[in-house]
């Protein structure tokens, strides 16, 4: 359903561009993403939520949050805010039922919610018949339209260091290896885009833009990427494993932004403010007044400024209304009527990659951040015994049989011979070797990798790009190489 | 459409069923996600597991020092069986 | 003594007796629904149910929730005949919904060795009286469109066998227990058992003691060491098993697909996401035969080649999540109950080799039985777990999947 659109981008001409969104033709420009294409025409719904059938849209915008997902050229559960425009690309709403609104047939019966555990299990006959409904009620996209034309890539890489994530901190460490002449490997599961919406200086030679880290397997010691899953463009693009057995890994992977538990905090309208800037500065476009900013978290204010948005407590508001996306906000002190609402709340570290990976993780306040010693080094859980504490998720051990470490025959290291392995002192495992049980695990041998924390993720009290070269100096400082002198500090 | 503050989206858990799970007596993170399905969905808990701890300390249910997240688990982005069965080098079992 | 208050479903302060007349170790399924039935049956116990984390911590809360007929031994389809059987009615019976559905299990045969034992299978399941029937390539396909039949060379699909979504079948058991008197202590691991004169005396992680008449063993993967304290030696072990589930999707598949010569099993669940499984061959460190739940990529690998050479438009969707769960791993594939070698009243309620979760409505109510009134069933006697040491080991069941 159109409306008003909520962004303008009046100094574009428009390029001819259109994507077809549930069977209407809609005008885009070569740099939107499908959402940011998507929110400038108005269309904020983009599928309805699996129990209350609410409408959803993008939130994050930022490749986090789940909500955007759109089916695109055949293909279900395509991120929006990840995924660049092409000519006549297909784009599909999910789970939605066109002008139809469940939700207030649902609302009327389900007043205060839904114990899906508890709902309707009397009598048997009737309860099979819900199950049937419910059944066919949920999921979220179809089957795809098609296998992939064509095989997967598998590429391995054996770099010194593997960054993740070429953010602000990401990109600063990166510079730093590369002036070293340090072996690294930068990946992002962003576009080049996003990228250069960032930061528009070049872009660096050893990063993969469109590469998302999806696992760390410390057993088998690598790190797993797939290149972002795009429909077969008629080019031959086949999708790409990427295998990574690095020395150092810096975790650059910056924050997530949480929700603020409000009502109506799930409307088709509701945005992250910091994924909003990056939209805006990605396209070019700028909000249509008014936008109103909700949150207390430390960049509320720049970010309401940088909106040219009123800024409000989440204290002061009462609800967030409307029906199939927003219209206003209704604080304490009247309704403020508004096109968008920017969420700013404390972020949460995006640490689920570092805690993959063994990361003794703390509490921020808002999300979780892994331990970190002074110079950036990831602190390691300790081993639980299986008998003892909490359950099992949560073992972990590093040991150098799972997995080879890179020979003369499948590559080589340069300074091989000066390799400090700094990992002793700050290895927090208990000591297994005197653990006589029959059924003990092997003891962990020494860490196929060190770890390490930058930007968002650390909290060493520094600006993300000073983070991302104090990192990355540290490294330099274990791999026994001279260290250049900082000219940012 | 009547008002409802939502904890976690991919799954539309509400804060009152946040309470309702609460009052039957599962109080620890990895209890309520299985009971209300919080963090099961597509973001895998990004979004709200950092969320429920919060409420879970405001509710004094939970020490900050005790706040631990569901245990994280690949993958954390979006991969196709297509590219994994790249990586593999097992021959099958006739 | 009362359930604390607002825990229908078990507490870590659950206060307990110091005495009791049956300790259940473990509020996994079996456990639960021991507990359950034994109330039922025997309303006079004094029943206390001992887990040491949270509910559905175990392989309880890691399966992938499939119930069949479809096995290789006739006990064995008996007893899942008698399980399903209860299924239908459970969610009532529970005051619960389990989100039961019979869409079938449909078995591949790719090889003339797997022909050969479907075959066998169905005959012996007409004998038995599972609807059990066998189909041709064409006939599987009809079934799920999305399935590759080149190589296919016979197929068997019992339209009875289903799954569930195992979390709130744990939860039943466990607040139905709890109505009926049992005494539900959650977070409270068992550090010993210690014979007495009369029964046991078992010491709490918690600090507290608490004597039991008997003892029940229903700790799945971790009865290995529970055993040990005690003495007894029996050879079953911890395996460890991965499974995944998928981006969820319209439903598309109606039975439950197993592919007999790779042990791959794929469902979709009634979320519509695939939950699929594939037996790995051990890996090198060691770590399977131990309780270690790391997730591993050659898992993903594995199952995504050969899910994607079973239903090619599978290659295109997406891996939302994968994690661990224990199998409890007998060395003839037989589960082990009944009281244990050299000490009655220890009874062990293991061994069952990953699919013990289906067993557990009808193992419940025939062990319940056994305890109350001490009269064995025929179904459970045949898995004594002193055949061992007798050399007196069953029937090696053969269709072992995942």
């Amino acid at each position: 359903m159109r409306r008003a659109p909520p962004l303008t981008d009046a100094s574009r001409p428009a390029t001819g561009l259109t994507i077809d969104f549930d069977g209407a033709e809609l005008p885009a420009h070569p740099d939107d993403t499908v959402a940011s294409a998507l929110i400038a025409a108005g269309e904020l719904m983009t599928s309805r939520s699996p129990k209350y059938r609410r409408p959803r849209g993008a939130y994050c915008l930022l490749g986090d949050c789940g909500t955007c997902l759109v089916r695109v050229d055949g293909q279900p559960n395509v991120r929006a805010c990840l995924t660049p425009v092409r000519p006549g690309m297909r784009v599909a709403s999910q789970n939605s039922y066109g002008d139809l609104d469940p939700s207030a047939l649902i609302d009327a019966v389900f007043r205060g919610g839904i114990d899906h555990h508890h709902l309707v299990v009397h009598p048997r006959i009737v309860n099979k018949l819900m199950q049937d409904v419910a059944r066919n009620l949920t999921g979220f996209g179809t089957l795809p339209d098609a296998a992939p034309a064509r095989p997967a890539w598998r590429e391995d890489h054996v770099p010194e260091v593997l960054v993740i994530g070429a953010g602000r901190s990401g990109r600063a460490a990166a510079a730093v290896l590369a002036a070293a002449g340090v072996d690294h490997l930068l990946l992002e599961r962003r576009d080049r885009l996003a990228l250069a919406a960032d930061d528009p200086t070049p872009l660096p030679a050893q990063l993969r833009a469109g590469v998302g880290v999806f696992a760390a397997y410390p057993h088998e010691g690598l790190w797993a990427a797939a290149a972002l899953d795009r429909p077969d463009d008629g080019h031959g693009s086949a999708p790409t494993l990427h295998l990574v057995r690095p020395r150092h890994v810096i975790l650059a992977l910056g924050a997530h932004v949480p929700t603020i538990p409000l009502p109506g905090n799930d409307l088709p309208g509701v945005l992250s403010a910091r994924g909003l800037l990056h939209l805006l500065a990605r396209t070019g476009r700028r909000t249509a007044r008014p936008i109103v900013v909700i949150g207390d978290g430390p960049a509320a204010g720049a970010h309401a400024q940088a909106l040219g948005a009123t800024l409000v407590a989440p204290g002061e508001v009462l609800r967030i209304a409307g029906r199939r996306h927003v219209k206003a906000v209704v604080t304490r002190s009247g309704r403020i009527p508004c096109r968008l609402v920017a969420l700013s709340p404390a972020l949460a570290p995006a640490s689920e990659l570092a805690a993959q990976a063994g990361a003794a993780l703390r509490w921020t306040g808002a999300g979780f951040a892994p331990v970190l010693d002074a110079e950036g080094r990831v602190q390691l859980r300790a081993e639980d015994h299986p008998l003892a504490g909490p359950p099992l998720e949560g073992r972990i051990h590093v040991h150098a049989d799972a997995g080879t470490r890179p020979d003369a025959a499948t590559g080589t290291r340069p300074d091989a011979a000066t390799d400090a392995r700094p990992d002793a002192a700050t290895d927090t495992r208990p000591d297994a070797a005197t653990d006589t049980r029959p059924d003990a695990p092997p003891p962990p041998a020494e860490a196929l990798w060190t770890l390490w924390a930058a930007g968002e993720l650390a909290d060493l009290g520094l600006a993300p790009p000073a983070s991302g070269r104090a990192v990355a100096r540290a490294i330099l400082r274990a791999l026994g190489r001279p260290v250049p002198e900082d000219s940012h500090d | 459409m009547s008002e409802r503050c939502f904890v976690c989206r991919c799954e539309d858990v509400t804060l009152a069923e946040l309470d309702h799970t609460l009052a039957r007596g599962l109080t620890t993170v990895e209890e309520i996600k299985r009971y209300t399905g919080l963090g099961t969905g597509p973001c895998q808990g990004k979004e709200c597991v950092g969320l429920l701890c919060r409420l879970l300390i405001e509710r004094g249910a939970l020490a900050p020092a005790d706040a631990q997240p569901f245990t994280a688990r690949p993958p954390v982005e979006p991969v196709t069986f297509g590219s994994l069965a790249a990586a593999s080098t097992e021959d099958e079992r006739p | 003594m009362s359930p604390a208050t607002g825990a229908p479903m078990g507490s870590p302060s659950q206060p307990l007796p110091p005495a009791v007349d049956v300790a259940i170790v473990g509020a996994g399924i079996m456990g639960l629904a021991l507990a359950y039935h034994l109330a039922g049956v025997a309303p006079r116990l004094k029943i206390a149910v001992i887990e040491r984390s949270y509910l559905v911590s175990g392989a309880s809360g890691r399966n992938g929730g499939g119930l069949r007929m479809q096995w290789g031994d006739p006990g064995n389809v008996r007893l899942m005949m008698e399980s399903i059987a209860e299924c239908k009615g459970l969610a009532q019976e529970l005051d619960i919904n389990l989100w039961f559905r019979q869409g079938g299990y449909l078995f591949l045969a790719r090889s003339e060795a797997g022909e050969r034992r479907l075959i066998r299978n169905a005959e012996l399941h007409a004998e038995v009286g599972a609807p059990t029937r066998l189909l041709s390539a064409a006939e599987a396909q009809a079934i799920v469109p999305q399935l590759a039949v080149d190589d296919l060379r016979l197929a068997s699909f019992n339209p009875e066998d289903g799954v569930v979504f195992p979390w709130p079948f744990v939860w039943g058991y466990a607040s139905q227990a709890v109505r009926r008197g049992v005494l539900l202590r959650t977070h409270t691991g068992v550090s010993r058992v210690e014979p007495l004169q009369d029964g046991y005396l078992l010491r709490l992680s918690s600090g507290e003691t608490v004597q039991a008449q008997r003892v029940v063993n229903a700790t799945g993967a971790w009865s290995h060491t529970l055993n040990r304290g005690l003495g007894i030696t029996l050879p079953n072990q911890p395996h460890r098993h991965e499974i995944l589930s998928s981006e969820p999707l319209k439903p598309f598949l109606d039975p439950l697909v197993v592919d007999l010569g790779s042990g791959l099993y794929c469902s979709q669940s009634t979320r519509g996401e695939l939950v699929a499984g594939i037996t790995l061959p051990d890996a090198a460190d060691g770590s399977d035969t131990s309780l270690t739940l790391h997730s591993s990529l050659r898992f993903l690998a594995h199952i995504s080649r050969t899910l994607t050479r079973l239903m090619p438009i599978t290659a295109a969707m997406k891996v939302l999540r994968q994690w661990v769960g224990p199998y409890d791993v007998s060395p003839d594939g037989d589960a082990i109950v009944g009281p244990s070698p050299g000490h009655p009243g220890f009874i062990q309620v293991c061994g069952f080799t990953g699919h013990g979760f289906m067993m557990a409505p009808a193992v419940g109510r025939l062990l319940a039985r056994w305890i109350a009134d001490g009269t064995p069933h025929p179904m459970l006697t045949r898995w004594d777990p002193g055949r061992f040491a007798a050399g007196r080991q069953a029937r090696h069941e053969d269709m072992i999947i995942g």
